[in-house]
């Protein structure tokens, strides 16, 4: 497997976290439906963040 | 040997906090550079930032997931944190590593949504607290499943299948419009 598809599989989120995903998407939704930046700035860097989970 | 239960226990809190403290350490870092770096984008009009963001969002996608990948290559460090950041000490190598992790910039970035999160924040001009909400955000995120992983292996159950399989098939969708959305936002209000 190359290593970036290695790379892309070892650092997606686990399945058991997949509700992980519900934050960001919570906080996000209430910035756009506020046009709150507080909610849309925590969610866009928490997705981010998550995204990245697994990187070493 | 190994430590009575208790004291494993309370060793691994401050393990978990320690990583913790240095990736919000990090993520601030690199949130407050590019929270520096927005000003330069200060004199164009709130059209021109969302095209130049909707440009450079479409460049990215393409060269990370789509017909550019392997033809152009985005910016990254394209290495592991070594394993020597633990040596000293296994506190302080949490530390070093989540500092290290948080900034964001010091190992591979496989995944689209750190790059459309660099281009919305240069482009959106947000005020110092939302740049730094973005990097506590980004911390939590990085940290958070790490955390609930090391919490699983501490209490001896290890990383089971419930850990190792992966939600794969809807994530790099779903990051890549929450960030677009998100950033989109950010910059057009």
């Amino acid at each position: 497997m190359p290593l970036e598809a290695r790379l892309e599989r070892a650092t997606s989120v686990p399945r058991g976290l997949g509700w992980i995903w519900l934050l960001p998407a919570a906080l996000v939704g209430w910035g756009l439906a506020t046009l709150n930046a507080v909610p849309a700035a925590l969610g866009v860097g928490l997705a981010a963040g998550v995204s990245l989970s697994g990187s070493v | 040997m190994l430590l009575p239960p208790k004291r494993r226990s309370l060793r691994d809190v401050r393990i978990v906090g320690a990583y913790f403290a240095g990736s919000l350490g990090g993520a601030l870092l690199t949130a407050l550079s590019a929270w520096l770096a927005s000003g330069f984008t200060e004199p164009l009009g709130a059209t021109s930032r969302v095209v130049l963001f909707a440009l450079a969002a479409a460049l990215i996608v393409l060269v990370k997931r789509g017909p550019l990948a392997g033809r152009l290559a985005l910016p990254e460090n394209r290495r592991q944190i070594p394993a020597e950041v633990f040596g000293a000490s296994l506190i302080r190598g949490a530390l070093r590593f989540g500092f290290e992790m948080g900034t964001g910039v010091r190992t591979y970035v496989p995944t689209a949504a750190p790059y459309l999160l660099l281009a919305g924040l240069l482009l959106a001009r947000p005020t110092l607290g939302a740049a730094l909400l973005v990097g506590l955000g980004f911390a939590l995120g990085r940290a958070v499943p790490m955390v609930v992983q090391m919490a699983s292996i501490a209490s001896g159950e290890g990383p089971s299948e419930f850990f190792l399989k992966r939600t794969r098939e809807y994530e790099p969708a779903l990051v890549i419009v929450l960030v677009l959305a998100g950033a989109g936002m950010l910059i057009w209000r």
